[in-house]
């Protein structure tokens, strides 16, 4: 239970940062638009914050399946950033490749693909940052117990 | 000459100056903060690869003509001129190739001193061609954000470099490649 708490708070916090990231473009914000289309949340008022929102809860779910995954498992850096990665990749794989252009039928154009690479590049990083989270919140708690 | 229990005993320059300058602890919430602005600078630099995306690197081009108009340093309009505008294709590849390692290396923390040394290259390039043509300081600012991270380790929180850099410190002392490499992390 603990190990889950502790998935789903350091995922948040990664999700937090992920949709700060957002806007770093010619916007502000405007990626965060893109975000909620994935769900068909997007609209002119409410898209962005829509966007924003669903980048910390969905950073939160599946920080939630690492600390699952992290479970009886002794937490070393190395495995925590490995299967950091691993979790950013299957959120890019599941909800970026799947919902995002199976089920709108993107075109591949050239501007699509680099679409998916800027969309895997930023979901490793959020794996990263997960990953390096929860490794440093249980030394943390190691070095206070 | 300094008194130690009663008796004088000579106290060398350097211990004088130690004794003054005190070593300086970085806390874990600096580091994270730090960890937080290499992120952004990172995804800064990978976003700016949208607009030259190979094989064209076609809005690379404008502004290599906007160099060459509004360079200060003599002599560097020449060479963009002669040199880079004729092998533009290279010059676009070798860009493209350099933003893509700064902006991986500081967006994950990888040998991310060494992405911070290349930003600042790359930004005092674009310091020197465009500086005069736009806000003298956006370049100038870009440049000094590159010295920051080439200063300081800011991939050893949130980054790839906390793993690396133990590792390649304890493989310093018998391998020179790894004194190399721990210089960059």
């Amino acid at each position: 239970m603990n190990t889950l708490r502790q998935g789903a708070v350091a995922g948040l916090l990664a999700g937090l940062i992920l949709g700060m990231l957002g806007f770093v473009d010619y916007g502000p914000g405007n990626t965060l638009g893109g975000v909620a289309r994935w769900l068909a949340l997007d609209n002119r008022a409410t898209g962005r914050g829509a966007g924003f929102l669903m980048l910390i809860v969905l950073g939160g779910l599946f920080g939630l399946l690492f600390g699952f995954l992290q479970r009886n498992r002794e937490v070393t850096l190395s495995r925590s950033l490995v299967l950091g990665l691993a979790v950013g990749a299957a959120f890019w794989l599941i909800v970026t490749v799947l919902l995002g252009a199976v089920i709108f039928q993107a075109k591949f154009d050239l501007g699509i693909v680099f679409g998916l690479f800027q969309a895997l590049v930023l979901l490793l990083v959020y794996g990263t940052v997960l990953g390096t989270i929860y490794f440093q919140s249980v030394v943390r708690r190691a070095g206070e117990a | 000459m300094s008194t130690l229990s009663g008796r004088k005993v000579p106290v060398s320059t350097a211990q004088k100056q130690r004794a003054v300058t005190v070593s300086i602890t970085v806390s874990e919430g600096s580091a994270l903060t730090l960890a937080l602005v290499r992120i952004f600078t990172g995804y800064l630099w990978f976003q700016q690869l949208y607009w030259k995306l190979p094989p064209s690197f076609g809005g690379l081009h404008t502004f290599v003509v906007r160099e060459a108009r509004y360079t200060f340093i003599p002599g560097y309009s020449s060479i963009i001129q002669h040199v880079f505008l004729p092998n533009f294709a290279l010059l676009g590849a070798g860009t493209f190739t350099a933003e893509l390692i700064v902006s991986l290396c500081l967006l994950f923390g990888v040998f991310s001193r060494f992405g911070g040394l290349l930003a600042t290259i790359l930004a005092l390039q674009l310091y020197v061609g465009l500086s005069t043509s736009e806000w003298y300081w956006t370049y100038g600012m870009l440049v000094l954000l590159g010295v920051v991270f080439a200063a300081f380790p800011a991939g050893r929180r949130l980054g790839v470099d906390q793993w690396l850099a133990p590792r390649l410190q304890a493989a310093a002392s018998h391998n020179r490649i790894a004194r190399i490499l721990c210089w960059f992390v």
